[in-house]
């Protein structure tokens, strides 16, 4: 019993380690986006600049949401941690909801900038900022069918010490994507009007 | 774990969640309104620290980065990655600054520039 109990802990450790790994390698490609962006931003082709077209007040909304579903993905995994299967249910499918509703926002951001005309195909301003945000919306996405999968999971197999494995990697994903949505909002958005 | 552990970790997440919400709108309040004085280098470095400033609470709060035994391989592998990510950011800007920066001359101050940089010795 205590052998299969620390064999599972070494399991975790490494399971957690090598999804870290990825999520630093993660780091390096957005900090290519965030670059890229940085050194595009003044060129918008004599089109609509950033301070035009972006506003702070959306992206605030935006940023509550997703930290708000961050929270509650790190409560829901310390609750499956004691074992309280319903609130974890529950924590998780609010984490999703959050992030349906941020990535709703983002998608609505997007359709009303291309149906203005401001496309990624505007100017070398605007595909950095589209290659930069919609690479993080494509990872909320991904996040969110993780995250549908993972409630499935525990539904049906329960607390186990693999739900948890895999409900803290899910979850180190979720953190994550919140962390580069800090930056996103400070030099995307609110840098615009600077 | 024990039963009795869950609330002090609660707290921890609670309090994370409060401070990084904070530290979100005063970023917000700091551009929506004119508090700061006019000089947007200025402006962006607060901002840039207080983002930097929520990243370092979600870190520890949120992924519980530290330096004790269990977490210290991540925290060093993600101490190298940030000096690489510095590294490819402010490596990227300098270059491209510096690129534009020549381009943008005209021929005579080019030459000028460059018969300046020849009496410098390569």
């Amino acid at each position: 019993m205590k052998h299969s109990v620390a064999r599972s802990l070494e399991k975790y450790d490494k399971a957690e380690f090598g999804f870290w790994l990825y999520l630093l390698t993660d780091i390096i490609l957005f900090a290519s986006l965030f670059a890229t962006y940085m050194i595009l931003r003044g060129n918008t082709a004599s089109g609509e600049s950033a301070a035009a077209l972006f506003d702070p007040k959306y992206a605030l909304l935006e940023t509550v949401l997703l930290l708000t579903s961050s929270f509650t993905c790190g409560i829901a995994g310390l609750a499956l941690r004691f074992k309280h299967k319903r609130m974890a249910l529950g924590l998780l499918v609010t984490t999703l909801l959050l992030g349906l509703a941020f990535i709703s926002l983002e998608l609505n951001e997007f359709a009303t900038l291309i149906n203005e005309g401001q496309s990624w195909r505007t100017s070398a301003f605007l595909s950095g900022f589209f290659t930069l945000v919609g690479t993080h919306g494509l990872h909320i996405i991904i996040g969110l069918i993780w995250g549908a999968v993972m409630l499935a999971y525990i539904i049906k197999t329960g607390v186990t010490s693999d739900s948890l494995r895999k409900f803290t990697l899910f979850s180190l994903f979720w953190h994550f994507l919140d962390l580069v949505w800090i930056f996103i909002f400070t030099i995307v958005y609110l840098g615009a009007s600077l | 774990m024990k039963e009795s552990d869950f609330k002090p970790l609660l707290r921890k997440y609670l309090a994370g969640f409060m401070a990084a919400l904070l530290l979100s709108v005063l970023s917000y309040t700091l551009i929506s309104s004119d508090i700061l004085p006019h000089a947007e280098g200025l402006v962006m470095a607060v901002l840039l620290l207080l983002a930097v400033v929520q990243l370092v609470i979600q870190l520890v709060c949120f992924l519980h980065l530290g330096i004790k035994n269990r977490s210290r391989n991540r925290t060093l592998t993600l101490a190298f990655t940030i000096a690489m990510m510095l590294v490819i950011v402010i490596g990227s800007l300098w270059i491209m600054k510096n690129l534009d920066y020549r381009m943008g001359m005209s021929s005579e101050a080019m030459n000028e520039y460059m018969m300046k940089q020849n009496k410098k010795g390569f």
